[in-house]
């Protein structure tokens, strides 16, 4: 269950997407929802300028990499328009680059975790019976267990001893390794509320009418299920974006996220704290982006909750 | 009831089973085992010292064979010896608990006396100024990244103000109750801030539902009071959801905890968990973790069981509870 939607335990809630002819009345309570709509232009913002990292800074002409023992600890000036962090590196370049790196592995991991939580809630939803009675018990199990310990052994296993030395030789490879972990883990929300709507989606005429026209099952779901449950679908990968970016920042941080010399949000804080006293501010920068972003896609989600499916709101004007 | 509370605690015990040997395995496969730490530290020894000593602790054998082992003596409370602290994991283990209970059931008692509060006042007034305000502050909490809360609140108070602590348990020499208090003020209010939002939120949704039902409006018309209304008869039905999900929600309250520990190195079982892994302590790391499961599989079954308690609508086959 998660911290923005507590009420979604009630599996009868079909959602129905915005289909062409209500597209409009979609964008209107979308667009009364100002806090989603200035998530979504902030969002907007920092997706172009990651996007535009290399561009910017070969423009201002600072690498996010460049070590210099003579520019340590630089207060805010015209060349370093945030300074500089403890090996002299350019604060407000590396923010940009972390920025690819945190939204990039968020986005792909929330999409995979959905991809997973869709299919076992598709499939327990629509199968039933034992086939529902065990893929929930996992799921229930799944989300009973203290996850950050968990993802903090999973960043820890040895990739050689499960005889992948030539991914763990990868620069990017622990880029990789946040998107598996946090897919492995992390897919359960979606699992039960596809479940959820899938249930009720099941008792549909149009589901009927399909199977009584010769539909087969997997046609069915494809086809006929899956675009009328789509809407909860988009706000849970909104949500958990969120989500992602936090257990990446916090694993970073902790030194088993992203690997420097690679930029993460998370990474960039690593030695915040031993810092604080002489650098107190290159612990404000990268956590603010961190949260900034995050709570941009909650309000976010919560926009679009209001917009797809106004009904699940017990307080809808 | 009596067969429900049965099938809950077999389900319980075999999820910790199967967690126990996951966890087994991930600790197999983090990096270097117990003996090529000692080899790496001792340039005395031979590679035939050091196939003994494999075989002595019985790292030579299948993993399926060690891990039966391993579960063999589990079952009897040894864990095993810890690498970091030389003395028996259960040793380290049960003041660690301890610790991490106080700093948890402080602010899991702050948090819900402070958000329940705020969580009905929003529902009261929904879509007024206060509401967007107290909607605006649980996004702000449930979107903070913990430890960077942590360390904006060592700034604050620790660096710029000098007020507190920045970390530790107590001052060197004096570990007294008392002394204890200054340092665990910080940790205690990160952790609280952390869960107050979501709680808030809960408490909110909640009791608008309830506001709503027909049995207010009934006591409305008898003229009951509102703060009669409000506080005795809906919030009774609304905080029942309330405590089942922060009950379930126990394993984010849990990896909350490690953050804020590890951050103000209070000592805990969360930090515990953390150094064990980083420190390649295998036996501490392990029980560390399945005490933390159990903990959060004991959460909620403790959940389930006061749902059907408070709830006397639930029932279980024909059996009414």
């Amino acid at each position: 269950m998660s911290a923005t939607q507590p009420d979604l335990s009630a599996g009868a809630r079909v959602a129905l997407g915005p289909s062409r002819s209500n597209l409009g009345l979609f964008f209107a309570r979308f667009l009364g929802h100002r806090a989603a709509v200035a998530s979504l232009v902030v969002l907007a913002v920092m997706a172009t300028a990651a996007l535009c990292a290399p561009l910017i800074s070969a423009a201002i002409g600072h690498d996010p990499n460049a070590v210099s023992i003579l520019r340590r600890f630089r207060p805010p000036s015209s060349v370093n328009w945030l300074g500089t962090d403890h090996i002299g590196r350019d604060l407000f370049i590396r923010l940009l680059y972390g920025a690819r790196i945190s939204l990039f592995a968020a986005i792909t991991a929330a999409l995979v975790a959905a991809l997973i939580g869709t299919v076992v809630g598709l499939v327990a939803g629509y199968v039933g019976g034992w086939v529902d009675a065990v893929l929930m018990r996992f799921t229930d199990a799944m989300l009973a267990l203290p996850q950050l310990p968990l993802y903090i052994v999973l960043a820890a296993v040895d990739l050689k001893k499960l005889g992948l030395a030539a991914v763990a030789q990868d620069e990017m490879s622990s880029l990789w390794r946040i998107v598996f972990i946090v897919a492995l883990l992390g897919w359960t929300r979606v699992a039960r509320i596809v479940r959820g709507t899938t249930l009720a989606a099941r008792q549909e005429p149009y589901v009927r009418a399909a199977r009584a026209l010769g539909a087969g099952h997997a046609r069915i779901m494809a086809v006929h299920i899956l675009p009328n449950i789509a809407s909860p679908i988009i706000v849970a990968i909104t949500l958990t974006i969120g989500e992602v970016i936090l257990i990446e920042s916090v694993l970073s941080f902790l030194g088993l996220g992203i690997q420097p010399p690679l930029a993460s949000w998370g990474n960039m804080l690593t030695n915040a704290q031993e810092m604080l006293w002489r650098a107190p501010m290159l612990a404000v920068w990268p956590g603010l982006c961190i949260f900034v972003t995050v709570i941009c896609f909650n309000f976010l989600g919560d926009g679009l909750q209001d917009a797809l499916d106004p009904r699940s709101r017990p307080d809808a004007r | 009831m009596a067969r429900f509370l049965i099938d809950r605690l077999l389900q319980a015990t075999f999820v910790l089973l199967a967690m126990s040997f996951v966890v087994y395995l991930l600790i197999w496969l983090m990096p270097g085992d117990p003996l090529d730490l000692q080899l790496a530290a001792d340039p005395n020894m031979t590679p035939e010292s050091a196939a003994i000593l494999r075989r002595v602790y019985g790292l030579d054998r299948p993993l399926w064979d060690r891990y039966l082992e391993w579960l063999a003596r589990a079952v009897q409370l040894d864990f095993g010896p810890s690498r970091l602290f030389k003395v028996p994991a259960m040793e380290i283990l049960v003041p660690r608990l301890g610790n991490t209970l106080i700093l948890l059931g402080t602010a899991l008692t702050l948090a819900m006396l402070i958000g329940v509060p705020l969580g009905v006042y929003a529902a009261r007034h929904p879509h007024s100024r206060i509401d967007n305000a107290i909607n605006l502050l649980c996004f702000a909490g449930i979107s903070m990244p913990p430890f960077w809360m942590a360390l904006l609140f060592i700034l604050l108070f620790a660096v710029t103000l000098g007020w507190l602590p920045a970390s530790g348990m107590h001052p060197v020499g004096q570990p007294g109750l008392l002394d204890r208090i200054p340092f665990l003020v910080m940790p205690v209010m990160v952790l609280t801030l952390l869960n107050l939002g979501a709680y808030t939120r809960y408490t909110r949704a909640s009791m608008l539902t309830a506001l709503r039902a027909d049995y207010v409006r009934t006591a409305r018309a008898k003229g009951v009071p509102e703060r009669t209304i409000v506080w005795r008869h809906a919030l009774r039905n609304a905080v029942i959801p309330v405590v089942t999900v922060i009950a379930l929600e126990f394993g984010a309250l849990f990896s909350g905890a490690l953050i804020t520990e590890t951050m103000f190195a209070y000592q805990g079982m969360g930090k515990m968990i953390y150094d064990a892994i980083s420190g390649n302590d295998y036996n501490l790391a392990l029980v560390g973790l399945l005490v933390a499961t159990f903990t959060v599989l004991l959460a909620s079954f403790l959940a389930d069981v006061a749902y059907v308690l408070l709830d006397p609508r639930i029932t279980f086959g024909e059996q009414r509870t």
